[in-house]
């Protein structure tokens, strides 16, 4: 098709500009609303993401097998050493954290709770999740002090603890003797998820000499990776990795936070449905915008082909402007669609007015305002996606256009 | 030598109460001829079925030296392009395009580059005198102007043969008369072959020569 008909269609569908532009209205704005919503669930499932490798145990835990299900303290790694320096040495390794996990009473002068007790090498910890970051009172083991402890505000709470409170912390070992050990609150932290009145940080050695556990041991080792995608890559070299211990196993965070994934699929399934939906009915729209655009030129379709112009020509040309109205709409609706993007990206997009606070999943917290970032691969797919349904959809007007015969077409009115 | 030949053609559209029976009638290339008769006598048939844009039961028409019923689509089709040009009753421009536009359809249809294709356009305009208008919409013409402009859509593939539907149909005396005028000049100069539809009294003294239909039959 030569420039000449190109322009042609395009005139043609100017021919009955408030239909055209009803239709151009409707095409924009699903696509607008769709580029927008799929931007804005992108950038909200990105956030919940990183809140749920921040707060819990980054990108990958490494841990004896089972340790997840049991969360037994006896189930330990006897010597990480290897496997630290094995990590360490990772290029796609950002940082790595030691852990010994148990749970155990808290007790102050006024009061007890029981919490998920974590000892880690604070530099380490703070550079894979963002508990150091949150703290409201006090440090994260800043103070040089031997037997600090690190609680959440809720618990700190119940506790009736501040800064410098004594706490002591009982819990069974796994030689079955008594743990306890008298600690010194040197931080309390605000997370606004349920890590605050459950989760206390203490130093890895103490938490290996409260468990009487053998130097080097550890219940489990988080690793945050330099970028989220570099997963299967990092676990094909854990695989093949022959110096770790038969028992042990890599958990990535899609492993370990299941009911997250799952949210995130589901809300990209409703996602994709309400895409089709919405698309569905702005197709209509087009179809019905070329239907009545065929009807009213029949007449014409057979001057053209008493003149010469080809059956197939004519479907061409019904095609070329379905494709010239839906690129009008989808044009628009991608440039508002990125605008209202940017928009948001700067002020944000705040669902306060719909749910009152920030929410909680699997522990962590969920800001209810999000910056969502324009993606092209958003745009990508909403335009494949009604280009599809408009070459679908034109396939009955240009049916009927393939059946005109110039006398047929003629003596229509 | 016959450039369109019926011979023996009938077409039927309801219980043989319409269209034509039989009819055998030829036109020599370089001739004016006028279908004459009463509505409902057979002629626009006639004419459409000549043009190939109709289908007949019976017969056989020849046109330029091709039997009709035995041409391939795309035949028909380069036919159409290339041989033969047709001037509908109701001018039928297409409303979005402008004069020119209108009148470099069927050059655009044929592939005619850009240049080329304006400059034939534009001359075609000029001989039916309508230079000046190459913008306008076919809204904002008169209905002689935009029955000039059919015309030169028709003229402008230069074809062998133009079919014209009731060309007068909608002109005044003064606009129909110059239209002929226009038919004769240009069948003069291009030895283009003319065959017309009508009633009107000015196109039949006009043709070189008339043949005259009465219930789908050559009235006698």
């Amino acid at each position: 098709m030569n420039f000449y008909f190109l322009r042609l269609c395009w005139k043609n569908i100017w021919r009955n500009r408030r239909r055209t532009l009803i239709t151009v209205n409707a095409i924009g704005l699903g696509v607008m609303a769709l580029v927008f919503l799929r931007n804005y669930y992108d950038s909200f499932h990105e956030q919940v993401i990183h809140n749920v490798i921040r707060y819990h145990s980054g990108h990958v835990a490494v841990a004896i097998k089972n340790f997840e299900k049991n969360s037994a303290t006896q189930l330990y790694i006897k010597n990480s050493a290897p496997l630290i320096q094995w990590l360490n040495s990772q290029k796609n390794t950002l940082a790595i954290s030691e852990r010994v996990v148990f749970s155990g009473l808290a007790s102050s002068a006024r009061g007890s709770t029981n919490v998920m007790v974590m000892g880690v090498e604070p530099a380490s910890e703070a550079k894979v999740t963002d508990f150091a970051r949150k703290l409201i009172r006090g440090s994260f083991f800043d103070d040089g002090k031997d037997k600090s402890i690190v609680l959440g505000v809720k618990a700190a709470e119940t506790l009736n603890a501040e800064i410098g409170s004594k706490i002591v912390v009982l819990t069974q070992g796994v030689d079955g003797s008594v743990g306890n050990e008298l600690f010194w609150v040197s931080g309390i932290f605000d997370t606004g998820s349920d890590a605050d009145k459950s989760l206390a940080f203490i130093r890895l050695s103490e938490a290996r000499a409260i468990l009487s556990l053998p130097l080097q041991s550890s219940h489990q080792v988080a690793v945050t990776l330099k970028e989220e995608d570099e997963l299967s890559l990092f676990r094909q070299s854990f695989d093949a990795l022959s110096t770790k211990e038969a028992e042990v196993q890599m958990l990535s965070w899609k492993e370990l936070q299941r009911p997250v994934v799952a949210m995130i699929e589901l809300d990209r399934a409703v996602n994709r449905m309400l895409m089709f939906l919405i698309l569905g009915v702005a197709a209509l729209g087009i179809a019905n915008s070329i239907l009545m655009s065929l009807m009213e030129r029949t007449k014409e379709f057979g001057v053209m082909l008493a003149i010469g112009t080809a059956k197939e020509e004519v479907i061409r040309m019904v095609i070329v402007e379905t494709l010239l109205l839906t690129g009008v709409g989808v044009f628009l609706g991608n440039l508002f669609g990125v605008l209202v993007t940017a928009f948001f990206n700067q002020v944000g997009f705040d669902l306060r007015w719909l749910t009152s606070k920030d929410f909680v999943i699997q522990g962590a917290v969920v800001q209810t305002v999000s910056y969502p970032v324009a993606r092209i691969s958003n745009s990508l797919v909403v335009t494949t996606v009604i280009v599809i349904l408009a070459l679908a959809v034109s396939y009955f007007p240009a049916r009927q256009a393939s059946r005109l015969t110039p006398m047929k077409a003629l003596r229509s009115h | 030598m016959n450039i369109l030949e019926f011979r023996e053609v009938s077409k039927v559209y309801n219980q043989e109460k319409s269209g034509i029976h039989d009819l055998s009638f030829s036109v020599k290339q370089g001739e004016i001829v006028a279908l004459a008769g009463p509505s409902g006598s057979g002629k626009t048939t006639a004419l459409n079925i000549a043009a190939g844009l109709d289908e007949f039961c019976d017969g056989e028409v020849r046109l330029l030296d091709r039997s009709l019923q035995n041409l391939l689509p795309q035949e028909l089709l380069n036919l159409r392009r290339n041989d033969v040009g047709f001037i509908f009753q109701s001018y039928n421009l297409f409303p979005v395009l402008t004069v020119l536009e209108n009148v470099e359809y069927p050059l655009a249809l044929k592939g005619v580059r850009f240049y080329e294709r304006i400059e034939k356009a534009k001359r075609c305009i000029e001989e039916v005198g309508l230079a000046g208008l190459e913008d306008r919409m076919p809204s904002a013409l008169s209905g002689g102007q935009q029955q000039r402009v059919a015309v030169a859509r028709a003229l402008v593939t230069e074809p062998r043969i133009i079919f014209a539907d009731e060309p007068t149909a909608n002109l005044d005396a003064v606009t129909a008369e110059k239209l002929l005028l226009l038919f004769r000049e240009l069948n003069d100069k291009q030895g283009t072959t003319f065959i017309f539809s009508s009633h009107d009294p000015r196109v039949l003294k006009f043709a070189d020569r008339v043949i005259v239909l009465a219930d789908g039959r050559l009235a006698h």
